[in-house]
């Protein structure tokens, strides 16, 4: 695949936590704006860790992750997940102290949104309707929500600040069907309506079927 | 800015946790104000009674030093310690007026004396012959500026005369008091003389009347002084032992005439007023360049000083001590507290770097946080000290003060002394006392200790107090820092997960 037009290219890349058992070997991959991918394998094949690389918050030791042709372990960590790249979490990690209006703010704040606080607030009860939360339900308690709406959030909360690449780690997995959909719904139209990269780590071949290219890992030969 | 919003929030979040870790700081606050506030005023006491204290020195003569010559000699030519202090040459005026003459000396002021008889008169005596002191030693109640340590002639009186008025530390102080009579002036240079009461009484004399001196074995030859004014010795009570007061006997002249009867025979001490309590040691190794003799030493009354101030130093000493331990353990607690608060939250931290919130400004969350919380605490804190402040000061010092009192007497007790008996053989100096039996203690019942303090928090107290506070609360959010940076969002949230 030519990496001319990808936003994101993973190149040569190999990861292991111990020197023993290698999680990642010499893995090629590219994304592009604008598309919905799915990467699937079996469980421990590496797709987390790839995730988790791919979001900065592992260090590339071998090989390299190039975000817009510049190798991210060149660029600042912070700043790259609080701009660049969204980040949905397969347990949400939400902070359940705040509302849900409030989690979305927050993650603005630290992008350093050019926005006072009131615009902020507009854009983050925007934002939460779009994926589906009223302003009653914006305005309670992270808590005080479902699993599914505590998703909703998390995706909200993921794209407030307009990054290039959204990634998600099994975000269907903890939910039902109906919410499944609902959920994909979302993530696709990122791709198709706001041109932005999908990345979805799943192993349900449903989840697969709706995006545009699954890419398989598997696990490295012992 | 959103950081200390949020710092805000997580205060009010957390009620009971701030509550607690304010609670610490509210303590510490109080107890190193009141701790600063006394510290700031026993100081400011203490600098201001040394300087406006006179130090006095004295030449005496240096006992130990004689006593390891005597022990050096050989058995068969050793001489007895009168023998060794009857062959040391004391200083005449010629050499009084050469040390005072020093940069070191602000002025000086001089005493002569010399014992003698009276065919006329009958010397007040001890109840018991057996312990009356044979002959004086020139130190002791009722011959202030010190004496050489050196024996004055035997006489049944002493003939004393003082350089100045201003050396009359007795009559200054209110301790003898002029009854009948007058004072003559400074520069009298006719035959007059004042006595005590005592003495007038018992020899029934009365102001106008003379009184005929001679020296001891020389009865042919006798000087006549009359009496000028008669004065009470008041700082003697009834219940002071006899023997120890022989002020009764002392006849106090002018200085022509002490040194028309004695000549060179007087006995000369003088008192040195120091510019500083410092000064001593250089003033006495100028006295030695000067060519006083190798067994003389100055002793100065900064032991007087140092018991009237001993109270209020021990009090700040001990404020200082007490702020100290406040410190450390009020700031380990806080530590702790911190430390805890920052594990429990280990979660948000978590999210919060994985969502790209940067360590600096999440450690300045939790920075912004305590420091919020202990501004506040501190307010609390520094009005409660405050107001407890110059109370708690001045019950402590009352405390230290029967505390040294108690312990006086106690002392005086052991040795068999009436309370306030700290004078006569061994008492001396401006109110202080001197040091016996080889230093183990210093009766000192008339000792006046300075026993107010008004600990009010001024504005270098609440500075410093601020500084406190800052530094205290600073080293308990490196703890928050330390783990902030440690802490790796991916381990905590798979550990989470």
């Amino acid at each position: 695949m030519s990496s001319t037009q990808s936003i994101l290219s993973i190149e040569k890349v190999s990861f292991a936590y111990d020197k023993h058992k290698m999680i990642l070997k010499e893995i090629d991959l590219s994304f592009e704006k604008g598309k919905t991918y799915s990467v699937m394998g079996r469980s421990g094949a590496g797709k987390t860790t790839l995730l988790s690389l791919i979001s900065g918050l592992e260090t590339v030791r071998e090989g390299k992750i190039l975000y817009n042709g510049q190798n991210i372990s060149a660029i600042d960590r912070e700043t790259y997940r609080s701009r660049n790249i969204g980040v949905v979490f397969q347990n949400f990690n939400l902070l359940f102290h705040l509302t849900a209006l409030e989690n979305v703010v927050l993650s603005m704040d630290i992008s350093d949104l050019p926005l006072n606080a009131k615009q902020k607030k507009e854009k983050a009860y925007a934002l939460l309707e779009k994926v589906g939360l009223d302003k009653e339900k914006a305005d309670r308690r992270v808590l005080k929500l479902s699993g599914g709406e505590q998703q909703r959030v998390a995706i909200a909360r993921a794209v407030s600040y307009d990054p290039d690449i959204v990634i998600a780690d099994e975000p269907t997995g903890n939910l039902d069907q109906s919410t499944e959909k609902e959920i994909m719904d979302l993530l696709t139209s990122l791709a198709a309506k706001e041109n932005k990269c999908v990345i979805i780590v799943t192993h349900s071949p449903s989840v697969a079927d709706r995006t545009d290219i699954t890419y398989e890992i598997a696990s490295p030969p012992l | 800015m959103y950081i200390f919003k949020n710092a805000l929030k997580n205060i009010t979040r957390s009620k009971g946790r701030n509550i607690l870790i304010g609670a610490v700081i509210v303590i510490i606050s109080a107890t190193s104000c009141i701790a600063l506030a006394i510290r700031s005023s026993a100081g400011e006491i203490v600098s201001s009674y040394e300087d406006s204290f006179e130090i006095t020195a004295s030449l005496s003569v240096d006992r130990e030093a004689l006593r390891d010559l005597m022990m050096s000699q050989s058995e068969g030519s050793r001489g007895s310690m009168r023998d060794l202090m009857a062959e040391i040459e004391s200083p005449g005026m010629a050499e009084i007026e050469k040390y005072g003459d020093s940069e070191y000396v602000d002025h000086y002021t001089c005493t002569l004396s010399i014992g003698m008889d009276s065919s006329g008169l009958e010397p007040l005596t001890n109840d018991d012959p057996e312990n009356a002191d044979q002959t004086e030693s020139g130190a002791g109640q009722g011959m202030p500026g010190g004496g050489s340590g050196l024996p004055i002639e035997r006489g049944d009186f002493t003939v004393i005369a003082y350089s100045s008025l201003q050396a009359m530390d007795r009559f200054i102080s209110g301790d003898n008091t002029i009854t009948s009579g007058s004072m003559f002036g400074e520069n009298e240079t006719q035959p007059v003389c004042v006595i005590s009461d005592e003495l007038a009484a018992y020899n029934d004399l009365t102001v106008g009347d003379t009184i005929l001196l001679n020296k001891p074995g020389d009865e042919e030859n006798s000087y006549t002084l009359a009496i000028a004014g008669i004065y009470k010795d008041t700082s003697v009570d009834d219940s002071a032992m006899n023997w120890f007061s022989n002020s009764a006997n002392q006849i106090i002249t002018a200085f022509p005439a002490v040194q028309e009867i004695a000549g060179t025979d007087a006995q000369i001490s003088a008192t040195f007023y120091l510019n500083n309590i410092n000064d001593l040691q250089s003033l006495e190794t100028e006295m030695k360049n000067k060519g006083l003799n190798e067994y003389y030493i100055l002793t100065t009354n900064d032991s007087a000083l140092e018991q009237t101030l001993r109270p209020l130093e021990n009090l700040n000493d001990f404020a200082g001590i007490f702020l100290l331990i406040v410190l450390i353990i009020g700031g380990a607690i806080l530590m702790i507290l911190t430390m805890i608060n920052t594990r429990e939250r280990k979660y948000e931290i978590g999210v919060l770097r994985a969502i790209g919130m940067k360590k600096g400004k999440l450690a300045a969350q939790f920075v912004a946080e305590l420091l919020i919380v202990s501004f506040i605490s501190l307010l609390i804190g520094a009005s409660v000290g405050a107001l407890a402040s110059v109370p708690t000061a001045q019950a402590l010092l009352q405390n230290e003060i029967e505390s040294i009192q108690n312990e006086q007497s106690s002392i005086e007790e052991n040795f068999g002394m009436a309370p306030g008996a700290g004078g006569g053989r061994f008492g001396g100096g401006q109110g202080g006392g001197r040091e016996i039996m080889g230093g183990m203690f210093e009766p000192n019942a008339n000792v006046d200790h300075i026993s107010r303090i008004n600990a009010v928090i001024k504005f270098r107290v609440m500075l410093q107090l601020l500084l406190i506070g800052l530094g205290v609360t600073l080293c308990a959010t490196m703890v928050s820092v330390v783990l902030i940076s440690r802490y790796e969002p991916l381990r905590i949230l798979s550990g989470r997960s």
